[in-house]
């Protein structure tokens, strides 16, 4: 099993996959998520625009700390920057979210459902991964009327647009965070092959997630922190880690404070990690099924 | 062979003979007034004292202490035991403390059924024969959204929804008396469940009243669902992670009984359903059916007076529907208790219940005895020859009835007036070695009135024809 | 009543039994709650690096705004270990017919409904709150009269009687509607707008919000009443502000009760 140009050797197997699965089949799930989420109609449009209200009380937080000051910015951000940064990591949670994927993953190895996958020519992994991007897919079909009247309103919040390179940029990592997202959680999943409850780690992960993300502040905030390290702030040492990717990095890309050389360095990080998630996952799932198999099931 | 015991007094109790049932039912007229042990408690010898048969009685068991207690009390009153009668007679009836029925046909040796007066007192209405249960035109509708089908209509389905009107129960009377035990027998989405949740006051009716215990249940009175019980099948009512002597505990709480009576009174269920071995371990690691037997102690241990029972046999065993059985037809005749048990298996109605109400489509189709169906609802009987060789073609066109072979086997359906003129001729053909006429299976019977009920319009003609 | 006590008393110790038997998941959830708890505590110490004051003039200094949070947490874990799970649990008797088993039994519905579970790992918080409180007010400037040992408590029970008050409203909702929305993200997302000082909400758009949410669900007088008590000397102002929310707890208990009442009679019951 080659192991070494995995992210070519994924998009190969994913092709596979839905060779062998039938764009057909992929087409039936999208349109029954679809239908899914159609029948709670009124959960669905709700449940959406309840998701930006917390984004109401950081406004009038920020607001209320912007009083306080004498300042125009923190770390770089003025006031209405915060606020059009968190909603732009609501975007970039969009896509990097990956609600149920390794606690579902966990599950079936519990209960032995992912035999299936061993004996038949599915690749799981491409399944799974199959699976996500249609339900992303039908997620965003339905979430844009809400996202873009949210972000219409708040239009006067966001600076100008920013230049073509940046959107491009943006785009770019907004799709890596995607693959991140997944790969991490997947990972995090087949841990079940060696650890009965995988889910006191998948809150340890949700955890150091949700501070360092960059969910609940711009990660610059971190740079006054010191670390032991001598010229290295909490900040930098964060800008290392994947977890600032699915929240932070696409949206400061967007307002700017990730330039030129920063920028660069940043993607590159991203789809190292991207790598190194898929490369974990891969290799946890050829051990663990190893193990799996030499265990009866 | 008659024998007097005795002076007839103000208080006595009687013998009757009854031939008909042999005393295994209560005779007509008895009923009313008299809880019996549909049970036999051995056979004496007829001229000895109740107190003998008490005696004897002890050996058969449990049984024993129960005759005891009933004919001890009418002889602990020194009632004498008095008179033959060869039906219940108003008079003797209205001062008899106890009834004991003998059949004639072998009063030595033949089983002795005891009927005593009511006891228990439930503090109810005075009067034991107004009904416990009493409905009129109760009805409920409610409205049902469309579940669309297929993309266009699901997005459809984001602005406008279709509804229907959905007709549960249609005007149902029904009366019912105290100790009575009634069936509702109907296929799945006749409204039995519906019926039931009505009458504990789960959910208000569309139309219609109803009373139960002289309450109205949807009100909900406290005081009203303290004497009362429901066991819904498949449905746990008790504690999940805690033994089921937890949730009896709570129970006994909640229903405020008094300690003592309490700890008698669970002892009593718990034994008799053998569970007490499993009393103490959590109920979710229990099986369906004994997570059934607990829920039924549950449900008695306030003595409820009416006890409301859906389909509680659902997907158990054979063994632990028998034993339920067994159990409710007990605890029935030993408390008087009124119990109204939904279920669309015959074999539940069979075991327990004298009366069947039959509701399909949101009305009642029939209300009267099991037995009567038979008569009612069938205009055959089914012969079944066995012959001593395979029958040849010709011999089953003389027949010349609609009949099933199974090798050496003839099975006909006979309308039942002829029945008594062709079955002499069709055994007096050569080689028939047994014969048996029967009544159409019961559940041939039920399910045939469930699919043939008629929509609406047309019920009247078959609801008039079986008042008839 | 003596009776729903010692019935409470029943129920709260077979939850206690439950929680111990599984001894290894009561504590990962414990540190679940202490984990949430900590990372909002850091991004308060964050934000307080950059401003000594939650909106000018307001008094929201580092210490009394620590007292603040600190009373939030007591007030929400009392909520969380009492009330909540067993609003939880709600959506999913509706869904499978378990609450006709307690519609059937002599006691009040709503009572069962809303206490027959503790969850005693939502504890934790409380206690952590109840330190970081004794901490704050030793380093506040601020020391508060002796009155207000009173009142404190007393304004801590009237504001898990509002937040009660409003779990029934949407229990009453969920039965109604009879459907698997979960209650719990609608009750996340409605007493968020409570965790800060009441006047962050200014402006053309903050103040409406901030009158809808004293007046008409009056959340933001769950946590600012009692904590302004410990920051801000008592005031007319403040008088007022106490009474009102004794006055908003009873009237809201007695309004959510009502509502439930009547959701009860329109319930439907999953068919069988």
């Amino acid at each position: 099993m080659s192991v070494g140009l995995e992210p070519l050797g994924l998009f190969g197997r994913l092709a596979a996959g839905l060779r062998t699965s039938g764009l057909r089949t992929w087409w039936t799930m999208l349109v029954i998520s679809l239908e899914e989420r159609l029948v709670y109609r009124g959960d669905f449009i709700i449940g959406t625009l309840m998701r930006f209200l917390p984004i109401v009380t950081q406004v009038f937080l920020w607001t209320a700390v912007f009083a306080a000051t004498s300042r125009a910015d923190i770390a770089g951000y003025s006031r209405n920057d915060i606020i059009a940064y968190y909603l732009l990591t609501m975007v970039t949670r969009a896509f990097s979210s990956m609600p149920g994927l390794s606690s579902g993953i966990a599950r079936s190895i519990r209960d032995g459902s992912v035999k299936k996958y061993l004996v038949q020519p599915v690749d799981y992994v491409s399944f799974l991964f199959a699976a996500r991007v249609a339900h992303k897919l039908v997620y965003y079909a339905v979430a844009i009327i809400p996202f873009a009247a949210v972000f219409w309103f708040c239009r006067g919040y966001f600076p100008a647009w920013p230049p073509p390179a940046t959107i491009g940029a943006f785009a770019a990592s907004l799709g890596l965070s995607f693959l991140l997202g997944f790969f991490m959680e997947v990972t995090l999943g087949m841990l079940g092959f060696w650890i009965l409850e995988v889910s006191s780690i998948v809150f340890a992960y949700m955890l150091v997630q949700y501070l360092l993300s960059g969910h609940m502040f711009p990660i610059d905030m971190l740079a006054g922190i010191p670390t032991g390290l001598p010229g290295t702030s909490l900040a930098d040492v964060v800008s290392w880690l994947p977890f600032q990717f699915t929240a932070y990095f696409p949206a400061a890309v967007w307002l700017g404070k990730v330039q030129g050389p920063e920028l660069a360095r940043g993607l590159a990080v991203e789809a190292a990690w991207v790598v190194v998630m898929a490369v974990a996952c891969r290799l946890a799932w050829w051990r663990g099924t190893r193990r799996y198999a030499a265990y009866g099931g | 062979m008659r024998q007097d015991f005795g002076s007839l007094g103000e208080n006595h109790a009687i013998q009757i003979h009854d031939p008909p049932t042999g005393g295994r039912h209560a005779p007509p007229g008895l009923g009313e007034h008299f809880r019996g042990i549909p049970a036999a408690i051995g056979r004496i010898g007829v001229g000895k004292q109740l107190s003998d048969v008490a005696e004897r009685g002890r050996s058969e068991e449990g049984i024993g202490d129960r005759v005891e207690e009933h004919v001890g009390i009418a002889v602990a009153q020194g009632l004498p035991v008095v008179g033959d009668r060869d039906a219940p007679d108003d008079e003797a009836l209205a001062g008899a403390e106890a009834v004991r029925v003998v059949s004639e046909a072998d009063p030595i040796h033949a089983p002795v059924f005891i009927y005593n007066r009511h006891m228990h007192n439930s503090g109810a209405s005075a009067d034991s024969s107004a009904p416990v249960i009493e409905v009129a035109g109760l009805a409920k509708e409610y409205r049902v959204f469309d579940k669309p089908e297929g993309l266009l209509a699901s997005v459809r389905g984001l602005f406008h929804r279709t509804s229907r009107l959905v007709e549960a129960l249609r005007g149902v009377d029904l009366r019912v008396n105290p100790g009575e035990f009634v069936a509702l027998l109907g296929p799945n989405g006749a409204g039995k469940t519906t019926f039931l949740k009505l009458l504990s006051g789960i959910i208000t009716p569309t139309r219609g009243t109803a009373t139960v215990l002289g309450h109205v249940p949807w009100l909900r009175a406290d005081e009203f669902r303290r004497r009362f019980a429901l066991v819904m099948g498949q449905k746990n009512q008790l504690w999940w992670d805690l033994p089921a002597a937890e949730s009896f505990r709570l129970h006994q709480e909640i229903y405020r009984i008094d300690p003592t009576r309490f700890a008698r009174t669970r002892d009593e269920l718990v034994d008799m359903l053998d569970v007490r071995r499993l009393v103490l371990q959590p109920v979710r690691e229990l099986s369906l059916g004994e997570r059934m037997k607990l829920e039924l102690v549950a449900a008695l241990l306030h003595e409820p007076e009416v006890l409301f029972l859906d389909e509680p046999t659902i997907g158990l065993d054979v063994v632990a529907q028998h034993t339920i059985h067994a159990f409710l037809r007990h605890v029935q005749s030993e408390r008087g208790t009124t119990v109204i048990l939904t279920t669309h298996y015959m074999k539940d109605v069979a075991a327990l219940c004298e009366r069947v109400v039959v509701i399909t489509h949101g009305d009642v189709l029939y209300d009267g005895s099991l037995a009567e169906i038979v008569d009612r609802f069938t205009t055959h009987k089914i012969v079944t020859l066995d012959l001593e060789e395979p029958p040849t073609p010709e011999r089953l066109a003389r027949f010349g009835f609609p009949c099933e072979v199974n090798g050496p086997q003839v099975v006909l359906r006979i309308e039942r007036q002829r029945i008594a003129d062709v079955l002499p001729e069709i055994l007096r053909g050569a080689g028939v070695r047994d014969v048996s006429v029967e009544d159409v299976p019961l559940e041939e019977i039920v399910a045939e009135l469930f699919r043939s009920a008629p929509p609406r319009r047309d019920r009247e003609a078959v609801l008039a024809e079986a008042r008839a | 009543m003596h009776r729903y006590l010692s019935i409470l008393g029943t129920f709260a110790r077979a939850c206690l039994v439950r929680d111990m038997t599984f001894r290894a998941n009561f504590l990962l959830e414990c540190l679940t709650s202490l984990g949430w708890m900590s990372m909002n505590l850091a991004f308060y110490l964050l934000v307080f690096q950059f401003t000594p004051e939650i909106g000018r003039g307001t008094g929201w200094t580092r210490e009394p705004f620590f007292a603040f949070v600190a009373t939030g947490l007591v007030i929400n874990s009392i909520v969380q270990a009492l009330f909540l799970p067993s609003a939880e649990e709600l959506t999913e008797m509706v869904r499978t017919g378990g609450l006709d088993a307690v519609l059937v039994k002599p006691l009040d519905a709503q009572f069962l409904l809303s206490m027959h579970r503790v969850d005693f790992s939502s504890f934790a918080n409380g206690i952590v709150g109840l330190v970081i409180l004794t901490v704050a007010l030793g380093r506040m400037d601020y020391t508060p009269p002796p009155v207000v040992w009173l009142i404190y408590p007393l304004l801590v029970v009237c504001g898990v009687a509002i937040l009660y008050s409003l779990m029934i409203m949407l229990a009453a909702a969920t039965i109604l509607m009879g459907r698997n929305q979960s209650l719990y993200d609608f009750w996340f997302y409605i007493i968020n707008f409570s965790r800060y000082p009441a006047e962050i909400y200014a402006g053309p758009w903050g103040g409406p919000l901030r009158a809808l949410c004293t007046f008409v669900i009056p959340i933001l007088l769950v946590i600012n009443v009692p904590a302004r008590t410990l920051a801000r000397p008592l005031t007319g102002a403040a008088w007022w502000a106490v009474a009102g929310t004794v006055v908003a707890a009873v009237a809201a208990v007695a309004v959510s009760r009502l509502v439930f009442q009547a959701a009860l009679t329109k319930y439907r019951s999953a068919s069988s």
